[in-house]
């Protein structure tokens, strides 16, 4: 399957439910789809995605020596919260999503589109929905 | 069910380990659907033995590992395929995204650095000091981003030194958990778990 335009969305249910929400104005142009898979992966599947990762970017490295220095657990919040995700490259990228699984996704997923202000917002959620959409895949296939 | 142990034999962290390791040639394909046969099944036990002979009575739990690792490592290579077809303007907006939700940086910035602190063996020898902190801190950002999961355990986290030993000694250079800090991966798979609970 091809690569979805970025103004549509594939939602769950409860997150279709949240977009209704939205200002009319905001909605329009937008479509939006069901997602219709759900393979959201069992805690080993997790554990051994965690075991297996590989973050070599500098910018993970980087990223490790400030939560060195952190205190406690508030200062780590803070040192990983200016993490520049967007810096990674796309395998890094991919790996990082693959490690955060689909649950998270799907909680980043709410997240935004309940702070969802401008079509701007919505691509990002849009994006977010594609990546989930192929992790399901990947997840349901034998 | 219990959880399949995953400190029997190395972690492979991509196909060039599961190579090595075994000592064959075959794909990640080709050994996912091993197990799927009689005939399979055993020649992938005759090359787990044949890797490591002191397996002995662990070799079910070394072959559960090695079935689960490799699955996902098949995984992780359809997906990142499929990452590669993700247009640039659509990754730019994912990336816009994460930096207008700093909590949603946070949580991918802690993945990866749970990821690095406590599996990679470069590293994991340090864990030992953040490994509570990194979980408390990680149960905080799921909680602010709508997951929240039990507090319960992180009482039980013990300030640990980091433990555990070499695993074997014709591990690869990367692969597999030199050492980690038992306390708070055990914390960790607790919360993986509450994760993943519909």
């Amino acid at each position: 399957m091809g690569a979805m335009p970025t103004t549509a969305l594939q939602l769950r249910p409860e997150e279709w439910k949240i977009f209704e929400e939205l200002s009319n104005e905001l909605k329009d142009g937008w479509k939006v789809t069901e997602e219709t898979l759900s393979a959201f992966e069992r805690a080993e599947e997790l554990e051994m995605r965690y075991r297996m990762a590989s973050f070599d970017h500098p910018a993970c490295q980087a990223l490790v020596e400030g939560v060195k220095k952190a205190k406690n657990a508030a200062e780590i919040e803070e040192v990983v919260s200016q993490f520049d995700i967007a810096a990674l490259s796309q395998v890094q990228m991919a790996e990082l999503f693959f490690t955060l699984g689909t649950r998270v996704l799907s909680a980043m997923v709410r997240y935004a589109l309940q702070r969802a202000e401008s079509d701007e917002d919505l691509e990002g959620v849009a994006a977010l929905t594609e990546v989930r959409h192929m992790l399901f895949q990947v997840n349901s296939s034998s | 069910m219990m959880n399949p142990r995953m400190d029997v034999i190395p972690v492979f962290h991509d196909e060039r380990e599961v190579q090595e390791y075994l000592g064959t040639k075959k794909r990640l394909e080709e050994l996912a659907v091993m197990s799927g046969t009689k005939e399979g099944e055993k020649e992938f036990l005759t090359l787990l033995k044949r890797a490591n002979p002191s397996l002995n009575g662990n070799i079910d739990a070394a072959h559960e590992q090695a079935d689960l690792n490799i699955e996902q490592l098949e995984k992780k290579k359809n997906f990142l395929q499929k990452m590669l077809s993700v247009p640039g303007r659509a990754l730019k907006s994912l990336g816009r995204t994460m930096k207008k939700h700093p909590i949603l940086t946070a949580l991918g910035g802690l993945a990866a650095v749970i990821a690095l602190l406590y599996f990679m063996p470069a590293l994991a020898p340090t864990t030992g000091k953040y490994g509570r902190q990194l979980i408390e801190a990680f149960k905080e950002v799921l909680k602010k981003v709508g997951l929240p999961t039990p507090t319960a355990g992180v009482d039980a986290i013990a300030e640990l030194p980091v433990t555990g030993g070499p695993v074997s000694p014709d591990v690869v250079e990367r692969a597999g958990e030199i050492l980690e800090s038992s306390g708070t991966i055990n914390e960790l798979s607790r919360t993986l778990q509450e994760l993943s609970k519909p």
